[in-house]
């Protein structure tokens, strides 16, 4: 006798998020994903206003603000509560294999991630921030919009980047301003229309610093970071030494740091050039961003450098306080 | 006989400046008659003669211009907070004082209820009790197999018992953030914010939201509106499925329904094209008590839960400035079509970096679209200050700020989110009514009970519970307090020239009192008793 499958045995939904500020190409993302050659079934809930644009040859049956497509894809759009819809995607669990969730263009992805870690039925997969590489140096410079961005930067397990067709020059500058935004996720350059990016839906989080079949076909930038924060005290010596160190190949870095002597200061290297000053405040805490050029740049050579040289090891004793 | 009645009253205080006090009304048709003496319907012919409130003060039924359905759905659940409460239908629901109160309380509760039903409880503030914060242990007391929840008043926090844990499967190993716990790592039963709350509300089957849509929620909100003074709330967002549209026009079409209702629609779903054609549509099926048409747009969150906008230099414990509700470019966009569509908008704004950003937009739809008397209202915008309020005058925008907020987290604002000197200038009625800005006040029930009265004590006399007077250069006198609670409230949805006040042609909405508000020294206004209300006519004693 066979039983009818018990619910509880299927295994948690995983889930993707896609997130950005208005613009940044989410609703162009879920719909190069939706139809793309994957052979999954996707749950896909949108949580903006506007219709779900997907290609109509796709499209099944529209009923309200639900998208039933051919492929056993389901689109649908949330005006007001995301927790409701995810109730009633749960409720039809074994429809899907996957839930893909687009995120308003202000939410923070952090929050929205934390369902999936909360529900047990849920599995998180990987958060991807879309930043528009034409525009976001400019919007990020609008301070009722700055900290909004930058939360989703720092919650993103990937960074796509997307519309940098036009701007290839400011690319530097941009990846800079997502490391210093301590954006510590891969960065990838995502193409429209990209017929692989439903590889995304392979990204699980806990691979997030490691290069994963799916998303090795994007274009990675050639610029990697590395970050540390820590209420630890730093040698002033030791730490010019790790921004010196030419084995590490750091290109550019900015901190500001609580010094061992008591002093708290701000440090910048570019290129070759090292500036120390003092912090207008007394630090509780240290911060330290660097970024180089791959391959030569490897963040986990610099983690441990900084873990060896800064943070772990004590000064040698001074012989001449020696009792 | 006569289809007359002339209503004695110790008192009416019409609010209509031409005829501010009278002691008689007459009403027809369930609309007022004639107002004046004894003899005010005498050129009308035969009256008959009611003289049930010749003790009482009759005032225009209160408006509530900011309120939420789901004010009738708690009552479902066990209520668990410090202040009396009392239900819908009359039951008083005595305050816990302590955690030992608080465990007695679900303890009688959980002995009532039905078998195999979780125990859901609302309306606890830690915040009053002087204990030890509650956790799981105080709850497994009450009950070790039954999971029980206690919902917090904020509906940011709950805390649940081992059992209720149990059913998701929290424990030691859980990754969520909000999953607090105590120093040996495991839950201490405080789940933080939604995302943690979710799969343990979904599981058990608590729907605060879903609740909000029955017909005994709706039934709950009007009879808890009534026993308050009020004949007229909004419903302040609601998506407006047709089912509700249905159970509303059914409800509110029957004589022995107390409440006129004033939904608003969630104005962020669709483009503003379709939210215009929807409120056309919508406009064609108001009833009576039924007022369909208003739209509400979110800008942010609240203050007290860190999730309001603010301009610099933003909370004063150094917290990260709060979320927007919608994008700001998306805020503006939306309010300059729904302008040059002549939607009005109620707009939320807590933090006064949104109301800045709300103005922003409709200072720009002005200048492209000029409107007059479209009656925008910025809701709660607790934070503005003087500059905006100059800028709210000069755009025709009114205000309908959250005056109860004063008493309910003025302590909190002063210490811990805006600091003493913003907080001076939470809600400034003050500076609304220096500039002209046509002003409501409110209880944004659910979140601090329905009680125009108790809105209008907070306006009037600014206090907060450790006994500060919280800037008292923005208190308001009482006669401008009570016009913010009937005319005000009612011009800003546009329904002043039916109900507000009582002059002879507008609704024979009444609310009962039993003593005269302008008589009492300003710090009892909140203990005046409302006997009742009267809606187009229909009596609704208490």
């Amino acid at each position: 006798m066979t039983a009818e499958p018990d619910p509880q045995t299927c295994p948690p939904l995983p889930v993707t998020i896609v997130s950005g500020y208005l613009g940044a190409g989410k609703t162009t993302l879920v719909n190069a994903i939706l139809a793309g050659d994957h052979g999954l079934r996707i749950a896909v809930l949108v949580n903006d206003f506007g219709k779900v644009a997907v290609d109509e040859a796709l499209i099944l049956n529209r009923s309200g603000d639900v998208v039933a497509l051919s492929n056993g894809c389901m689109c649908c759009q949330v005006g007001g509560d995301l927790y409701d819809a995810i109730d009633r995607i749960l409720r039809m669990r074994k429809r899907f294999d996957h839930l893909l969730i687009e995120t308003s263009g202000v939410a923070d992805p952090a929050k929205v991630a934390q369902i999936a870690i909360a529900e047990p039925d849920l599995e998180p997969a990987c958060t991807a921030v879309l930043v528009d590489a034409a525009n976001f140096l400019d919007v990020v410079n609008d301070p009722r919009l700055n900290d909004t961005l930058l939360r989703q930067v720092r919650a993103a397990d990937r960074i796509l980047l997307t519309k940098t067709g036009a701007v290839a020059s400011a690319l530097d500058e941009l990846s800079i301003t997502l490391a210093k935004a301590g954006g510590t996720a891969p960065i990838a350059v995502i193409e429209k229309g990209d017929r692989e990016a439903w590889h995304l839906l392979e990204a699980r989080e806990r691979h997030a610093r490691l290069p994963t079949p799916g998303l090795s076909r994007f274009h990675a930038l050639p610029y990697e970071s590395w970050s540390w924060t820590g209420a630890e005290k730093v040698h002033l010596g030791e730490l010019i030494a790790f921004a010196n160190d030419p084995g590490l190949k750091i290109y550019r870095l900015k901190g500001r740091v609580r010094l061992k002597d008591g002093r708290s200061i701000l440090i910048h290297k570019v290129g070759a050039v090292i500036t120390v000053e003092a912090a207008s405040e007394i630090l509780d805490k240290s911060e330290v961003v660097a970024i180089g050029v791959k391959p030569d740049f490897d963040p986990t050579h610099a983690e441990a450098a900084w873990a060896h040289a800064v943070t772990l090891r004590e000064p040698a004793p001074d012989p001449t306080s020696a009792p | 006989m006569a289809d007359i009645v002339v209503y004695s009253a110790s008192k009416i205080i019409t609010m209509d400046p031409t005829s501010p006090e009278a002691t008689h009304v007459a009403v027809r048709d369930g609309r007022i008659l004639a107002v004046g003496a004894a003899d005010c319907a005498v050129p009308w012919g035969d009256f008959a003669r009611d003289d049930r409130y010749r003790d009482a003060i009759l005032m225009p039924g209160f408006v509530e211009g900011h309120a939420h359905m789901m004010t009738g759905a708690m009552w479902t659940y066990a209520y668990c907070g410090h202040q009396d409460r009392i239900d819908p239908d009359g039951r008083k629901w005595e305050g816990l004082a302590d955690i030992a109160g608080v465990m007695a309380g679900l303890k009688r509760a959980l002995a009532e209820l039905p078998p195999g039903k979780p125990l859901i409880a609302w309306g606890f503030d830690p915040i009053f009790l002087p204990t030890e914060r509650l956790n799981r242990h105080h709850l497994d007391e009450v009950s070790r197999e039954v999971p029980v929840v206690v919902m917090h008043s904020n509906f940011h926090l709950m805390t649940a018992n081992s059992a209720a844990l149990a059913v998701v499967g929290y424990d030691r190993n859980s990754n969520a953030e909000g999953v607090a716990r105590f120093e040996d790592g495991e839950p201490n039963g405080e789940l933080r914010e939604m995302a943690a709350m979710f799969p343990l509300m979904r599981r058990l089957g608590v729907d605060f939201r879903g609740l909000a849509r029955t017909e005994f929620a709706m039934r709950g909100f009007a009879k808890s509106a009534m026993r308050v003074g009020v004949t007229t709330s909004t419903d302040l967002l609601t998506d407006l499925p047709e089912d509700d549209i249905a159970t509303l026009t059914a409800l509110t079409g029957r004589d022995d329904f107390q409440l006129r209702i004033v939904p608003a629609l969630n104005g962020i779903t669709q483009p503003a094209e379709g939210i215009a054609r929807r409120v056309a549509e919508l406009r064609k099926r108001s009833t009576d008590k039924l007022r369909l048409g208003a739209v509400k747009l979110m800008a942010d969150g609240s203050i007290q839960g860190y999730t309001g906008r603010l301009k610099w230099p933003g909370y004063v414990t150094g917290h990260p400035n709060g979320i927007w509700n919608t994008p700001p470019d998306r805020l503006e966009e939306q309010i300059l079509h729904l302008h040059r569509e002549g939607v009005q908008m109620h707009i939320h704004v807590n933090g006064d970096e949104a109301s800045e950003a709300a103005l922003d937009a409709l200072e720009e739809a002005q200048a492209r679209y000029p409107r007059f008397d479209h009656r925008h209202t910025l809701q709660h915008c607790q934070m503005a200050d003087d500059a905006q309020f100059r800028r709210m005058a000069a755009l025709g925008v009114c205000v309908n700020l959250f005056a109860n907020h004063i008493w309910y987290f003025g302590d909190q604002h002063y210490e811990s989110t805006m600091g003493p000197d913003r907080a001076m200038r939470l809600d400034a009625c003050g500076s609304a009514l220096r500039y002209g800005v046509p002003l409501a006040i409110h209880s944004d029930s659910p979140v601090t009970p329905l009680g125009p009265l108790h809105v209008a004590w907070c306006a009037v006399n600014r206090l907060t519970p450790s006994g500060r007077v919280l800037g008292e250069n923005q208190r308001i006198s009482v006669a401008a307090a009570l016009h913010a609670i009937t005319l005000g409230a009612a011009f800003t949805l546009k329904l002043d020239s039916e109900i507000g006040s009582i002059e002879t042609g507008k609704k024979a909405d009444f609310a009962v009192l039993g003593q005269d508000p302008l008589a009492v020294p300003p710090v009892g206004l909140k203990d005046i008793p409302v006997l009742g209300t009267i809606v187009g006519g229909q009596h609704f004693p208490v």
